[in-house]
């Protein structure tokens, strides 16, 4: 099992790109969908997507890719048309009518036309929230990751602990398939068990030697690391050294250009 | 998992520990699910670092209720608050039925609390999550898990009611939904706690600081 958006090795411009710039992008992506919205916002949402589309097609991410993140998100996407159709406080044109049930505020069996495109819009800033977060990952490698860790003063421990547990991911995934396997050999099959029997029962037997043998793994981890001087009073040097290029400024420029253009289309 | 495997976290690794691993963890979730995380750090402190926070507070109540009890009044009044008051109607939010939304958020933070301030929560709980006796302990760990799991719905469903732009009904009507979600929750984190905690008793592992093993 490996995860769906896992970095890939290309050299492209936003593969080159600094992390911090890239961190800009997704941090002003969360500011962004964070403003107050309302129905006419749709342009918007659909400017930063734009800039999303752009940035994933420059660093060559395969459309698959972004069918599944769209896929992932399509309950959502559907319970928010559904909802807001139903519920739309400001909604009066009647696009289906099931019959009459008043509670407050909303007619329960009327889906209104403003609330299906209020639920689009809300659709539309969840896909915008949630591109930019697969984009960094997936064209940002651990070392830069680390690099750009440091460059925030974050302290050294701290990152350290971060990329060795990202590392750990690999090892904890082949770890949870073979004692899924080793418990299938017991007759304890996971997969043929509904939602509760799982939550009650499937869980301990697979969680508990999981978190046994990650211990070991720490202590051992912790004992090598002592042994090469983790902690000794220096300075650590870097595996990757990154510098900031011109093409970096550009592209901060670009990305604040679009924030900028956004918000003002937002609130005049 | 991201939630339950947080709440854990503080009674296999102490509360700093903890916390710190919920952290770690809800980072790494981040990256390898970033689908997941639509809002990005947020998502992490609201998935996996308060979850950690609270069941740690909670665990060691006998110490830290003076800043428990009204961290949970805060977090109470301002789940109630948020986002039917504030922003409220200037951002579009409709009018909730009172007093019925106040009673409706009041279950979510007002029995932990009470949990807090009582003696179960000063002196029992932190006793039994650490007892020998089975029953006491599964007690103990379930209480602890509630009372934090029930404060911690308040604040880590309002950003999402806002982004979401939840309408008044159907925020009532999720209060409602998920009345038994957290106890059931809840239920199941203590129901996959134990035997970790009886396996690493039994491991001969070094014991970590203010575990509960």
């Amino acid at each position: 099992m490996q995860p769906v958006f896992r970095y890939t090795h290309l050299d492209t411009p936003i593969h080159r790109l600094h992390p911090l710039v890239k961190l800009a992008y997704v941090a002003l992506t969360l500011v962004l969908v964070m403003y107050p919205i309302r129905p006419t916002d749709m342009p918007v949402l659909l400017i930063w997507l734009g800039l999303s589309a752009i940035l994933w097609s420059v660093a060559r991410i395969e459309l698959r890719r972004f069918a599944t993140l769209f896929k992932i998100l399509l309950g959502t996407f559907l319970f928010l048309i559904i909802i807001q159709g139903f519920t739309y406080r400001f909604g009066h044109t009647p696009l289906i009518t099931f019959g009459h049930l008043r509670l407050w505020e909303a007619d329960l069996g009327i889906i209104t036309k403003e609330g299906v495109w209020f639920g689009i819009v809300l659709s539309v800033r969840v896909l915008a929230a949630a591109s930019s977060l697969p984009l960094f990952v997936m064209t940002t490698s651990t070392s830069e990751i680390m690099t750009a860790m440091d460059k925030l003063r974050i302290p050294n421990t701290a990152t350290f602990m971060f990329v060795s547990a990202l590392s750990f991911t690999t090892l904890i995934f082949e770890m949870w398939g073979s004692i899924v396997e080793a418990q299938k050999l017991r007759a304890f099959d996971i997969d043929r068990m509904n939602i509760f029997q799982r939550a009650f029962k499937a869980y301990i037997p697979i969680i508990t030697p999981l978190i046994l043998l990650l211990f070991r793994k720490a202590n051992d981890f912790q004992i090598a690391m002592e042994t090469k001087g983790f902690g000794a009073p220096i300075k650590p040097t870097e595996i990757e050294v990154l510098s900031v290029h011109w093409s970096d400024y550009l592209w901060l420029a670009f990305i604040v250009a679009v924030f900028i253009l956004c918000t003002i289309v937002k609130f005049f | 998992m991201t939630t339950p495997l947080s709440a854990i976290a503080p009674l296999l690794l102490g509360p700093l520990g903890g916390i710190a691993s919920a952290i770690v963890g809800g980072v790494i979730g981040m990256f390898i699910a970033p689908a997941a995380y639509p809002l990005q750090l947020v998502d992490v402190l609201l998935n996996a670092v308060l979850p950690a926070f609270l069941v740690a507070l909670m665990i060691k109540d006998d110490k830290y209720w003076k800043f428990t009890v009204p961290l949970f009044i805060v977090l109470g009044i301002a789940g109630w608050l948020v986002p039917f008051y504030i922003p409220g109607a200037k951002a579009g939010f409709g009018r909730v039925p009172e007093p019925l939304y106040f009673i409706m958020a009041a279950i979510y933070w007002v029995p932990s609390t009470l949990i807090a301030i009582t003696p179960l929560g000063t002196r029992l709980i932190p006793q039994w999550v650490v007892a020998k006796d089975r029953t006491k302990r599964y007690g103990g760990i379930f209480l602890a898990v509630l009372a934090a799991m029930f404060i911690w719905w308040l604040p880590w469903t309002r950003p999402y009611w806002y982004l979401f732009n939840f309408s008044a009904e159907l925020g009532v009507a999720t209060h409602i939904a998920y009345s038994w979600w957290v106890p059931a929750l809840s239920a199941i984190t203590a129901v996959i706690t134990i035997p970790i905690v009886e396996a690493l008793e039994r491991s001969g592992l070094p014991k970590i600081e203010g575990a509960i093993w």
